[in-house]
């Protein structure tokens, strides 16, 4: 659960492009054809499976393994979705709460207040990302030189001006702070 | 129980593949890994899943299908 402060909201909520998850369904469902495929090639291939009429139970066998293959195709997909859509950063007024799940068991949650932000760049390498608008948003932090990186992001563009935008406002604030004392 | 023969000249492989009770041990194991893996995919998506709406319906598509790729392999196996 996303706990924030109580003078704190978040601004803008950065995913990772919708592209990312539809090539991985993509792949999925060559990997559901495929054994299809094979099974009507092979009988073409050998007719001697349909002379033996042996017909219905082959039949039968196949959609027992076939359907347990889709089940798996199925679960795969899913975890590779979860994967995508708990990858999070979420842009709030006085931090970035970068959320990087990796795989089922390893999950990681990084604040990082403006203060401490170096450098913001992005990378948007390739046709299908320039067309798409997604990249690599990297935020460097001053000290420590910790990076945080969010891969095939949504209109990284916006996100870091966004970012660069509360950073000098933080700085802003925090002069100001100095100067009164 | 008898294996099933699906041809004169079967491998000894096939010949555990078509044996009735092993399909139902793997229909078995089948069915507790999915429990299991959805039980994790579960509790990711209402603990950290911050109860969005695309959660929701991606919670409800996966259970409905697959339920349907469950009955798939139960009635194979039965009619097989």
């Amino acid at each position: 659960m996303l706990k924030l402060n109580a003078d704190e909201k978040v601004i803008l909520e950065v995913r990772k492009h919708w592209f990312v998850i539809l090539s991985d369904a993509f792949m999925m469902l060559i990997a559901a054809v495929l054994p299809l495929v094979l099974f009507f090639v092979s009988i073409k291939f050998f007719p001697r499976l349909q002379k033996d009429n042996i017909g219905n139970d082959l039949i039968y066998l196949f959609s027992f393994f076939y359907s347990i293959w889709l089940l798996g195709v199925w679960v795969a997909f899913f975890v590779r979705w979860t994967d995508y859509y708990l990858d999070v950063w979420y842009i709030t007024s006085t931090r970035i709460i970068a959320i990087n799940q990796k795989g089922m068991f390893r999950r990681e949650v990084i604040d990082l207040r403006y203060e401490k932000i170096q450098d913001t760049t992005v990378e948007v390498v390739g046709i299908i990302c320039t067309l798409l608008n997604f990249g690599t948003i990297h935020v460097q932090t001053a000290g420590e030189g910790r990076e945080i990186v969010l891969r095939n992001a949504r209109n990284p563009e916006d996100a870091k001006k966004i970012i660069l935008l509360q950073h000098s406002i933080s700085l802003e604030r925090n002069n100001t702070s100095t100067t009164h004392i | 129980m008898q294996t099933k023969p699906l041809n004169n000249d079967t491998s000894p492989i096939l010949d555990m593949l078509t044996n009735p009770e092993v399909l139902r041990f793997i229909l078995g194991f089948v069915i507790f890994l999915f429990i299991v893996m959805s039980s994790i995919l579960v509790f990711h998506w209402h603990r950290y899943g911050m109860r969005a709406r695309g959660i929701v319906i991606a919670e409800i598509i996966f259970f409905i299908v697959s339920v349907v790729f469950i009955l798939g392999i139960v009635f194979s196996l039965l009619f097989f």
